[in-house]
Order: structure tokens, then sequence, then C-alpha cells
């Protein structure tokens, strides 16, 4: 419909873009070659109206270059405000290390915007501020024999797949192209793999092969199949695999957590930003001596440190963060004008990580932060990891129980704990062998990791209980969707799959923390109430509020 | 309880690029009529001509600030009880509390999307008038 109201809209905006893009340019030229002239500033006052000018063209380009398609542009000029907005609140000339950050900045914004004209989208899109996928991550196409592949839909089911048949190679070709799907499972035969070709190659496929043997396992892989499983596949594996192929080019599950210290709140909000902006999660301390209660409450992958500080200098704060064993592994990057080697030396002894110059360049900024933030949570999780099922350990659960009450208490908001049981696992052991009853734990796992929501947090308390932290959920909604898990695992059909003779169920206990309970209080609740399910004949849910104080 | 039609929106704001794709945001896509001004001293003397059932005040003006100019318009008697949106950039967000104690049912970000601002004041408008 060329004449609907959006389209028009569409149009007349792409008219206003056009003036703006030239008008964008003008901005960001002027805001060089003022930086440029601020330097040769004959005055004070010449100097602080130059920091004034630069201020309003930073403000004008953040709030309006997103809302025109261009938001990189708007999200490099975001920090540089920041920056520019303290020498106005101070009204003098910065020293010298906000003077060089300025400098930084000024350069990252003309690259952004040189960046954003070479490659000008040329419609809103950008605008829209949504990452939308381009791919359905639940949608799953299968090649191959249609009964084969209606009974792997209803296997697949409760992972929250949507499963559809094909029996042609170019039909499914054109669908990828048309609606892309997660993933490819390609049931056919070797032979047929020539027509992969034909498939846009950011679809992944996961060839389900009816035999082991290496030369196809390398024909398959030859034809850019991602990843091989011989039929028939035991749906632990299946959905462990599924996860990752459909997971491709998206964020980690919950964002890299930095701290920054820096007693200069600008300088550090400005990195917040940056950091903010490349996706990672960033909170600002500005008064070093609170760092031990932060660590706790922030709960960060690394922590990024100014080396000088009025207080207490970046060298002894590491120290007495390394005087805790619960943070010996997280790394400390400073950040210093320091570049005598000695020094370094010495800080490396004491237990920093690494050094970033300062001024530091925004890029520089992002990638280092987010690789050393990446390998920390890679190795947190590692220690404090199921090895079964890839969930958090008691140790690690425990921990975050911790954290995310007191985030719960610090926003006003609800927190549920659920403990599951599967019920009588043990007998179910001892009757099947427990190889069997470890395809049942990981099944359990990813049905758990598939239906809920990625802020739940999971964890195996060993055998066959898994406790689940449901942040923003009070106990009677926590019970509602425990309960439609309990439902689920009655459909999963384990008779044909580990040769159980009848269906499994679980037993559940959910306590929530409306009396402000520590964790201790909140498990023994949890578990008061799982042993309620358990006594009452198993296979339900009882939840159990924690009664607080009396006196309360 | 019914929520009255939203159709008249005064808008305050003085850079004229994110006036420009505002007003035709708010006006094609809402279907709003729109009173553009660029500075809080403009609102003042236009509002009560047009009678606005909703403001839209950009928070940082030179002169006049958009907390000032709320200020002032409310001091006009026909202007008392109109409800107000704030825009203020990202950075701010967090500072929501701070402008809703300041009289502002809501705020809303810079940059903003083009292609749903129009929805976002519609829902800002509706959640008020719920209560």
């Amino acid at each position: 419909m060329p004449d609907d109201p959006a389209t028009r809209a569409r149009q007349r905006m792409q008219a206003l873009r056009s003036s703006f893009r030239e008008h964008l340019d003008e901005m960001v030229t002027r805001v060089a070659q003022d930086w440029r002239d601020l330097h040769t500033g004959a005055d004070q006052a010449t100097i602080l109206d130059g920091f004034r000018e630069l201020y309003a063209a930073a403000h004008r380009i953040t709030g309006s270059a997103g809302s025109f398609g261009y938001r990189s542009v708007s999200e490099a000029a975001a920090p540089l405000e920041v920056l520019l907005g303290r020498v106005r609140e101070v009204d003098a000339p910065p020293g010298r290390e906000i003077w060089d950050q300025i400098g930084l900045y000024v350069s990252h914004l003309a690259d952004s915007w040189s960046a954003q004209r070479e490659r000008d989208p040329d419609s809103l899109g950008e605008a829209r501020g949504l990452c939308r996928p381009a791919f359905d991550p639940g949608l799953l196409y299968a090649l191959g024999d249609a009964a084969e592949i209606a009974t792997l839909a209803n296997r697949l089911a409760p992972f929250g797949y949507r499963l559809e048949s094909f029996r042609d190679p170019l039909t499914l070709a054109g669908a990828c192209r048309q609606e892309p799907p997660g993933v490819v499972l390609w049931l056919d035969s070797l032979e047929a793999l020539a027509a992969l070709a034909d498939l846009p190659e950011s679809v992944p496929v996961l060839m389900l092969a009816e035999q082991p043997d290496m030369p196809r396992r390398l024909a398959a892989v030859r034809a850019g199949c991602q990843g091989y499983l011989t039929r028939p596949v035991e749906l632990g594996d299946l959905v462990v695999w599924l996860e990752q192929l459909s997971r491709r080019g998206t964020q980690p599950a919950e964002p890299y957590r930095v701290l920054i210290v820096d007693d200069d709140e600008h300088l550090a909000e400005s990195y917040r930003l940056v950091l903010q902006m490349a996706g990672l999660w960033a909170s600002v301390l500005s008064e070093p001596l609170r760092i031990l209660e932060v660590l706790v409450t922030d709960n960060p992958d690394l922590i990024l440190m100014d080396m000088q500080m009025p207080d207490c200098s970046g060298m002894e704060l590491v120290q007495v963060i390394r005087q805790h064993l619960n943070y010996l592994g997280i790394p400390i990057v400073f950040l210093s004008a320091e570049d005598d080697r000695e020094r370094q030396l010495g800080a490396r002894i004491v237990g920093a990580d690494d050094f970033l110059p300062k001024p530091v360049s925004a890029p520089q900024l992002v990638r280092m932060v987010s690789n050393r933030a990446e390998r920390s949570r890679a190795l947190r999780l590692a220690l404090r990891q199921d090895s079964l099922t890839g969930l958090l350990n008691p140790v690690g659960l425990k921990e975050r129980l911790t954290v995310e009450l007191l985030r719960a208490q610090r926003q006003s908001t609800p927190l549920s704990l659920a403990l599951l049981d599967l019920d009588r696992f043990r007998d179910f052991n001892e009757r099947h062998g427990h190889y069997q009853g470890d395809q049942v734990l990981r099944a359990l796992t990813r049905l758990l990791a598939r239906r809920l929501r990625r802020t739940d947090i999971i964890g195996r308390n060993g055998g066959g209980e898994f406790a689940i932290i449901l942040p923003d959920t009070a106990a009677p909604a926590a019970s509602r969707v425990i309960d439609e898990l309990r439902g689920m695992l009655a459909c999963l059909d384990f008779t044909g799959e580990v040769g159980a003779d009848e269906p499994l169920t679980l037993s559940a206990g959910i306590a929530d923390n409306r009396a402000d309970a520590g964790p201790e209080a909140l498990l023994a609740a949890a578990r008061q109430a799982l042993r309620q399910a358990k006594l009452a004949g198993r296979d339900r849910v009882v939840s159990n509020h924690v009664t607080g104080d009396v006196q309360r | 309880m019914t929520i009255p039609v939203l159709e008249r929106i005064l808008y305050v704001e003085d850079d004229p690029d994110i006036q420009s794709i505002a007003k035709l945001a708010l006006e094609e896509l809402g279907g709003f009529a729109v009173e553009a001004c660029m500075s809080g001293r403009e609102a003042l003397a236009r509002a009560v001509d047009f009678d606005p059932q909703l403001l839209i005040l950009d928070v940082m003006m030179p002169e006049m600030d958009g907390p000032t100019t709320l200020a002032e318009l409310r001091k006009l008697p026909p202007i008392q009880d109109v409800p107000a949106i704030f825009m203020t950039a990202k950075v701010q967000v967090q500072e929501v509390a701070h402008y809703k104690a300041l009289g502002a049912a809501d705020v809303i970000a810079k940059p903003f999307d083009p292609m749903t601002l129009a929805e976002e004041v519609q829902e800002i408008w509706k959640r008020y008038h719920a209560g």
C-alpha cells in the first residue's frame, strides 16, 4: 500500500534525513575544527567559550543523530557530552587528563561519523533501536521423511521449538530466504547434501545421519554442516546442539559486568557510557573505600580502576581486594597515565592484571574490557558449574542467591526460590542405571533452560534436585511457572529413550522473599515446602511464604 | 473511565532538526495537531490560544529550560492541569523519578525512534488517564 500513513511518513522522513545528513556532517566537522582551535585559544575566557560551544554541539549530536538513524554517532557523542558538561559545571579549563580524554572522544566521534557516512543505511531501520534478530531461533526446518520429522517435532515441542517439515531441498532453500529458521535439520541422504549449496550461508545445518563413520562426517563438514549427530538422536544432545547453533551472534544471556573505580565521577561516567553502548553493564564507584560492599552487590566480572586516587591509591586497593579469597580471580585493569615499567610491574606483583594508558580510546577500552571480562566470566562459571548438566553447582547457586536477594531488596522487588526434585529418582537410577538417570537429568536441564526466562537462574544441588531463582517474581506466579514445568515433564516421553516404565514426575517447594529473608532462611523455607510436597504424595508444587519476624 | 482522545500537543524543542522529525512523526503517524515552539518564551506566548491537551518539553534549552518552562506554563490557569512529558538524553533517563517530581507524567529518551514516537506518546497518555 503506497498510500498508507506509515509509508508516507517514512518517505517524508527520508527527505528530512537527507538534509539532516548534511547538517550532521557540518556539525561533526565543526566539533573537530573547534577542538583544534581551542588549543590555540588566546585567553581563558576564549577557551571557556570554546568549551561551551563544544558542549552545545555534543549535546545536539547526542540527541539528534540517533533519531535520524545514526545511532553510533549519538553513542560516540554521549561520553563527550558528559566530559564537556563537567567543564561547563566547573567553569574552568580542565586538567591535562580530562583534556586528553576529550581529545580522544572527539576523534572517536569523527571516526564514527565517517564510518556511518560511508555505509549509510538508507532506511530509518537503524533508528528503530531494536536489534530484531534476523531469524527466529525457535523455528526449525527439517528435510527428510515426514513421519520421522513429525515424531521429532513432538519430542522437541516441550523445549519450545517448532519444526517444519520439507521434502524438497529447493523449497527448503526458498523458505530459508523468506523466513530464516534457527537451524536446519538434515535427515535426508548424504547424496542430497549437494543441495546445501542453495541454502543461505547464514543458516546453520545440523546433520542427523544414519551412520557415524568418518567418510560421512568428513563429507558433511565439506558440504557445510555445522554439526553431526547419529540417529536415533538422544534428545538432550540434540537440544544442546540446537541451542548452540541458534544462538549465533547474540549477546551473552547476561551482559558482562564491569565496576569502574575512579574518584573523578564525570570521567568514570564517560567510561560507563562507552561500555554500556557496547552492550556491557557497568557501574561507577567514586568512593574507593566502599569497594568491598559494592563488590558484593554489583558482582562484577572485571574491575577497571584509576591508579591515582586521593583516599587510597589503586595499588593499595588492589591489595585489599586480593585479601579476599572470593576475589582472587577477578581481573583488575588499571587506568593509568603511568608508563613507568617498574611501577607497572610493581602493580602486577600485588595483583593487577593489566594497564590501559590514559587517555583511553573508546574502541580500545571496549576491546580490552570485553575480552578480559569474557574470560573471567568463563572461568568463574567453570568453578561454579555442575559437571553433568552445566548448571550452577551449590556453591555458585548460594552466591547468586545472595546477590539476587540484595538486588531485590534494593529495588524492592519480589524474588522466589524454587527447589525441584525428581520423584523416586534413586529408584529410577537403581532400576535403569546411572547412565539413563543422567540422560533424564540432562533432558530436564534443557527443558528448564528453554522454558524459563533468561533472567531466571538455574542450579543443581545434586541427585535429582534442582534449584531455580526467579527474580521479579512472587511465590504465586513462581508456583504457576513451576507447575507448568511439572506438567511438561510429564509429557516428556522417556519410555522409548531410556526405557522408563512409567512417566517421571517431580515435586517442588517454593518460597519468596517477602520478609527480607536472607539466603539461608529462604533455602530452608523452600526445602520445607518441598518436604511438604513429597509428604502430600509427590508430583505437586507447594509454596510456603517465609514468615517474617513478629517484631517487623 | 473513558480516556479522552488526544488531539492537540504543544511541543517545545530548541533543536530544529529534532523538532522537525518529531513533529512529522507526531503529525503523520499519530494524527495529532502539533504546535511546535523553539523556546519556553514562545511556548508561553502561544499556549493559551492553542489550548493543548498535552505538553512535550525538551529538558535542556538555553535561557529557559524544560522544568522552568513547565513551571511557568502551569501558572497559566488553562494550562494548570495539562499533563507534560519531558524529552531528555538517554544519559539522564535514570532520573525519571526526578522529572516526575517536577510534575512530568513521564520521560521520553533522546534519541528516539521516529517510527514509534507517536505510539509512545499515546501509551503515556493512556497510562496517565488510567491513573
